[in-house]
């Protein structure tokens, strides 16, 4: 029900145990390694961990690769599938077998690369001769000069052939023949006497002549060279499809590169933990935060594993800032994710989650407001964590969706709203919020205010925890009775009474808030900018209209829903299956957008108004070393159990 | 018809209309970064869906305010009642909250979720305080909705 109290460890051992004494801590995951030194340990173990890096980088590309072949599907809420300690020394035995997968997979990812180079060429070479496949001569030897004739072959303007054709005729001693069009463009080839060169040039010129190299195709005819290329295009489709199958016909590997991945992963954070040791010749120095309740049993192990090995247990210094892990029970616990979303609480603050658990359900509560919604939700979802076997503490958040479901089913009755409607009869209508919203509007701002004051009894209780009762009542106390000295002046029976307290406990907020000045005057001047912190309370109250608000929407829409629906409802067995269909889509997107609107603003109410109060936040999280995995958690060695 | 159930239509119309464009302008703002950042970072996408939906509500909101005019005029019982002049004004008055407030508000909390989306994308652990400062903006567009719904249903036909 709180923070949990730590230990900090300190651990001198032989280096010889220090893989055994890693590996057992990494089973254990109670154990958080701090830096031990100022710089991390230099040496080998710097290139050892870069190369577990870079292969576990290469085994994830490599999973990524094989993803779509994989029928394993992702696991959910750390659902992950088991696997037997002998099938991952196997896997691990074969480590080099995998890392050839790998290569592999890696030289097809090259050849790839390639053949797209090579297609787009031979794309692009195809374009350029296809025009030219009616010349059934290798240009080499066609094109090819002689004493007195020189020929070119190349490209014009469509539009210029006629005045070209007109221009050779006249030069007489030049000729023209047209191979093919070649988009607007037409494929020539010019024969011109040594005499007419210039004149004949200067036309083709005229006529946007862009000469063609064939180069590249030694002594081909265009027909042969393009067909090389169709060949050569099919080539690279048949090897890819080649490729294709045989990376699918890795697909059996996939469970061996999970294991691999899952186990180099490991190694990973074991070297990085290695890394904040400090180290002599012959022994290392840990240094690390361990929960008090895991202290002793920690300490037999090592014991067990290094007999050598020196250890000490301390109490946290006031220097020190130990990580924080909160222990709530099992109503409580789902909520540290809200808690956790905001920040974690001081080590010597408060954990805040069993206060606030309640509240978050009520108010998550108020604002989805339909019984069939919430029965749905406290239904719904423990059923399907029982099918996918989803262990408690990998889906707290469904568990915090199904004490809110539970909330639900409670505010719902009350609104009376059941998937839209209104079933109860009306004498047991409690609360109306369409036609009758004031007293609506009241119950929201009441809760607020319990809501709020909690907060405050929470700080009032820290403060004469830590023996400082004046705190507790200049900051929380002559607030509490100053607001509820303010609510008995609305009635006119209590008013006089009302007067005096608030008059009492505004002076001894103008009076006590600063309590630590000794001039008077700005004592004064504080309290009367702490007494200027009533519109802040005015401003936290309306805040809860929003439970108000977001029931509403609720309701109304489903309301909504359903009268649409109904229309529909009697146009016979087809307007019924249509409505039935509808009801479902509806009201789940209903749901869907509600939840999401209730879960939101249920934290914002906590996190703004609630923990404003008292919350001293700044805790870091306490990570210990341990193996979190990504695909497969595989099962810790039977022996090692003990 | 009469100009007084004309003015409550128009009412209704606003309503929707003007939380409508602002929510989805402010979706698809939203959405434009949630797409972006998850190029950069797809195993944070789950976590900006949440951002993203955030500017959705002002237009059911707006929504909402619609239908419950259509609701207490009877258009949607076939038969529109009588509106005056009066009471179609007053439609619009207190459907003009939700409008109006709606069409800014979604927008910018869109803005708000965007820069929370490229926080999330940097630093995934911080989600929910994207989440929370998104949500600061949205009480106002809840405030709006409460003032409009309690015009709305004061005015008897």
């Amino acid at each position: 029900m709180a923070i949990v109290e730590m230990k900090r460890l300190t651990l001198l051992a032989p280096k010889a145990d220090r893989e055994k004494l890693l590996r057992t801590l990494q089973r254990l995951g109670c154990v958080q390694v701090e830096s031990a030194q100022e710089e991390p340990a230099a040496g080998t173990d710097e290139a050892e961990l870069t190369r577990t890096q870079e292969l576990l980088q290469r085994l994830a590309w490599a999973l990524r690769k094989l993803s779509k072949y994989d029928d394993a599907g992702k696991p959910m809420f750390g659902a992950y599938p088991e696997i037997p300690h002998e099938e991952a020394e196997r896997a691990l035995a074969d480590q080099a077998r995998y890392v050839g997968l790998v290569e592999r997979l890696e030289g097809f990812e090259r050849r790839q690369g390639e053949l797209r180079g090579i297609e787009a060429r031979s794309q692009a070479a195809l374009q350029q001769y296809t025009p030219w496949q009616a010349m059934d001569e290798a240009p080499a030897r066609a094109l090819a000069p002689t004493a007195r004739v020189l020929y070119v072959a190349g490209t014009i303007q469509a539009r210029n052939l006629q005045k070209l054709e007109e221009t050779f005729l006249q030069l007489e001693y030049a000729a023209l023949s047209v191979v093919g069009p070649s988009r607007e463009k037409l494929c020539v080839v010019a024969a011109m006497h040594r005499q007419v060169e210039k004149e004949a040039m200067a036309a083709l010129e005229e006529a946007g002549f862009a000469g063609e190299s064939f180069a590249a195709l030694g002594d081909q005819t265009p027909a042969q060279y393009v067909q090389g290329l169709h060949t050569q295009l099919e080539e690279v489709t048949r090897e890819r499809a080649q490729i294709d199958a045989d990376t699918a016909a890795m697909a059996g590997d996939i469970r061996g590169l999970k294991i691999l991945y899952e186990a180099t992963a490991q190694r990973l954070e074991r070297q990085k933990a290695a890394q904040r040791f400090a180290v002599t010749e012959t022994t290392f120095l840990l240094r690390g935060w361990v929960p008090a309740p895991a202290a002793e049993p920690t300490a037999e192990r090592i014991r067990k594993i290094s007999p050598a090995c020196a250890m000490e247990f301390t109490d946290p210094t006031d220097e020190d800032a130990p990580p924080i892990q909160l222990s709530n029970n099992r109503f409580a616990s789902p909520f540290e994710s809200v808690v956790e979303g905001y920040s974690l609480p001081d080590y010597r603050g408060i954990d805040p989650t069993a206060v606030m658990a309640p509240f978050y359900a009520c108010l998550f509560g108020m604002m989805v407001s339909d019984a069939g919604y919430g029965l749905i939700m406290a239904l719904l979802i423990p059923v399907f964590m029982k099918v996918k076997k989803i262990k408690f503490e990998n889906a707290k958040m469904l568990y915090l969706l199904t004490y809110g479901g539970i909330a639900t089913v409670i505010w719902g009755l009350v609104y009376n709203t059941v998937f839209g409607f209104n079933p109860l009869p009306d004498s047991l209508w409690l609360l109306d919020s369409v036609n009758n919203s004031l007293p609506v509007m009241a119950v929201c701002l009441a809760v607020g205010a319990l809501h709020l004051f909690t907060g405050l009894g929470v700080a009032a209780y820290m403060n004469f925890k830590r023996g400082d009762p004046l705190a507790a009542l200049a900051d929380q106390i002559a607030w509490f009775t100053l607001l509820c000295g303010a609510g008995l002046l609305l009635l006119p029976q209590t008013k006089q009474a009302g007067t005096v307290v608030v008059a009492a406990s505004a002076v001894i907020i103008l009076l006590f808030t600063k309590r630590g000045e000794r001039n008077p005057f700005k004592r004064i001047f504080g309290g009367l900018g702490a007494l200027y912190g009533v519109t802040s309370w005015v401003s936290d109250l309306l805040s809860y209209m929003r439970l108000f608000g977001m029931g509403l929407a609720t309701g109304v829409i489903g309301m909504v829903f359903n009268q649409l629906i109904g229309m529909i409802w009697g146009a016979g067995i087809v307007g019924k299956a249509i409505g039935a269909a509808l009801f479902v889509f509806c009201h789940g997107f209903n749901l869907g957008i509600n939840v999401l609107g209730a879960y939101v603003h249920s934290c914002r109410l906590q996190y703004i108004e609630f923990f404003g109060k008292f919350y001293e936040d700044g805790g870091r999280p306490f990570s210990p070393l341990t193996s979190k995995p990504k695909y497969v958690s595989i099962e810790p060695e039977r022996g090692d159990a003990a | 018809m009469t100009i007084g159930q004309i003015l409550a239509l128009v009412g209704a119309a606003l309503a929707v209309i003007l939380s409508g464009m602002g929510s989805s302008k402010g979706v698809g703002l939203a959405g434009e970064t949630a797409a972006g950042v998850s190029s950069e970072n797809p195993e944070v996408s789950s976590k900006l869906l949440v951002l993203q939906l955030l500017p959705a509500t002002q237009g059911i909101y707006g929504f909402l305010i619609g239908v419950i005019v259509l609701i207490n005029t009877n258009v949607l019982g076939g038969q529109m009642r009588d509106v005056t002049l009066l009471q179609g004004i007053s439609y619009i008055v207190a459907c003009l909250p939700v409008a109006i407030v709606g069409y800014y508000s979604a927008i910018r909390q869109a803005k708000v979720s965007a820069a929370g989306m490229l926080m999330t994308g940097q630093r995934p652990e911080m989600s929910g305080k994207g989440v929370t400062m998104a949500v600061m903006v949205e009480t106002y567009a809840v405030f709006a909705l409460l003032v409009s719904f309690l015009m709305v249903n004061a005015i008897k036909l």
